[in-house]
């Protein structure tokens, strides 16, 4: 028989101090871990916008190039003495027009890698961050040959969570989708589709490529940080890993499906809005 | 004679081609545009050209290499230049100038009228 020993009130009252500091200890570390993710996601965020670099350089350098040849031939013509008003009104109307496709996208990026320290839970529906992301990332896609089919359904219901995050798991996806045909040398018609849609009650989102697939040992390490099939210039190998901790906070499953040769689909399911505890939670944290 | 000269302007951008046109038929030459690089190989089969301004990064999968190939393969004399907003590494560029490419021009333009004046010197 093991031997009793009897508890005095002193004892209670030094493990119950010792209970409180732990679990004070614990909430301190579960802080410091929300903190951690936080920054990982946003570490991510700004890899995800550096290595999109050159695509959005030739996104400003085109209206800019707009901008400043209308500029010069209106200045060409006031020199030369040759200034036609309905030219001139064609020059400076397409000066508009591109400078304020400049302050969309200027202002687009601003947003997305602002820190999403005070970010909010709020009731999103899923089409616009997608097509936010398609605002920089489509013109490079297609200039690299591949043909981008999207078809959004209209009126879905509304997700609850964070825009800014959401959009980086879009940005993410889609960024892999393009890369999965850097190695293509087919004659395959390149395609990425991007759908969204009701089923089953839940707000579904597919994303699909016919680029290079993924053997049944890469897709068990998608996931993990730091994997990556790129090279150092082109990946950092935290996306996956980011964009699946992300789905996860805000109630979704994420689903691949990989074929060498064949593509790739990752196909993302969220729940209709409501105001999950753990949203709340963790923006209580935040706040 | 300069009016006999046919200068294709092939871009993506149609305001850019638009402006590189005025600009060129302002200077007396006759104007070809083309807003992706399949369209601009198709006129290069059928027209006489005597110089091809070239964006490099177009959709529907035919880039501005595809069009130099193109080009070259037609009439050898053809001159071309690239324009391009991308950032370019000086190998690529090299690449493209021992393809045939007589000049490479980044965008933005420094300035509209050195940069016509600097392709017109090409014809």
């Amino acid at each position: 028989m093991s031997p009793i020993t009897l508890i005095d009130d002193q004892h209670v009252r030094e493990l119950t101090t010792t209970n409180e500091q732990l679990q004070s200890l614990l909430q301190g570390k579960d802080k410091e871990i929300v903190k951690l993710r936080s920054q990982l996601a946003q570490a991510g965020k700004l890899a995800t916008l550096g290595l999109q670099g050159a695509g959005i350089a030739h996104e400003l350098n085109n209206p800019l190039t707009v901008i400043s040849a209308e500029a010069d031939e209106i200045l060409d013509a006031l020199e030369e003495g040759r200034l036609d008003p309905q030219q001139t009104l064609n020059s400076t109307t397409n000066i508009k027009n591109f400078a304020e496709r400049m302050r969309v996208l200027v202002d687009h990026i601003r947003q997305y890698s602002r820190e999403d320290k005070h970010a909010n839970w709020t009731a999103i529906e899923i089409n616009d961050p997608i097509n936010d992301s398609l605002l920089v990332l489509r013109r490079q896609i297609e200039n690299n040959g591949i043909r981008v089919k999207v078809s959004l359904a209209e009126n879905l219901p509304k997700i609850w969570g964070q825009y800014n995050k959401l959009e980086s798991v879009f940005q993410n996806l889609i960024t892999n989708a393009r890369d999965a045909f850097e190695s293509i040398t087919d004659e395959r018609a390149n395609e990425l589709t991007i759908v969204s849609a009701m089923q089953d009650n839940k707000i579904v989102v597919k994303i699909k490529d016919n680029g290079i697939g993924m053997t049944p040992a890469i897709i068990r390490r998608i996931y993990s940080p730091f994997f990556t099939t790129k090279t150092r210039e082109n990946g950092t190998g935290i996306g996956l890993s980011i964009t699946h901790n992300i789905v996860k906070e805000h109630h979704g499953k994420i689903i691949v499906n990989s074929s060498p040769g064949i593509g790739t689909a990752f196909t993302l399911k969220f729940p209709r809005e409501r105001r999950n505890r753990m949203g709340e939670e963790i923006a209580k944290q935040r706040s | 004679m300069i009016q006999d000269k046919k200068i294709l302007v092939v871009d993506d951008e149609d305001v850019i081609v638009d402006i590189l046109r005025r600009r060129f038929e302002s200077m007396g030459f006759s104007v070809i545009s083309s807003f992706d690089g399949r369209e601009g190989i198709e006129i290069l089969k059928k027209e006489k050209i005597d110089l091809v301004v070239c964006d490099v990064k177009m959709p529907n999968g035919v880039t501005g290499q595809d069009v130099l190939f193109a080009a070259k393969k037609t009439n050898p004399d053809v001159s071309f230049v690239v324009i391009s907003g991308h950032l370019f590494s000086d190998k690529c560029v090299e690449d493209l100038m021992q393809a045939g490419a007589n000049l490479f021009i980044k965008k933005p333009f420094p300035s509209l009228k050195e940069t016509t004046l600097q392709i017109a010197d090409l014809i």
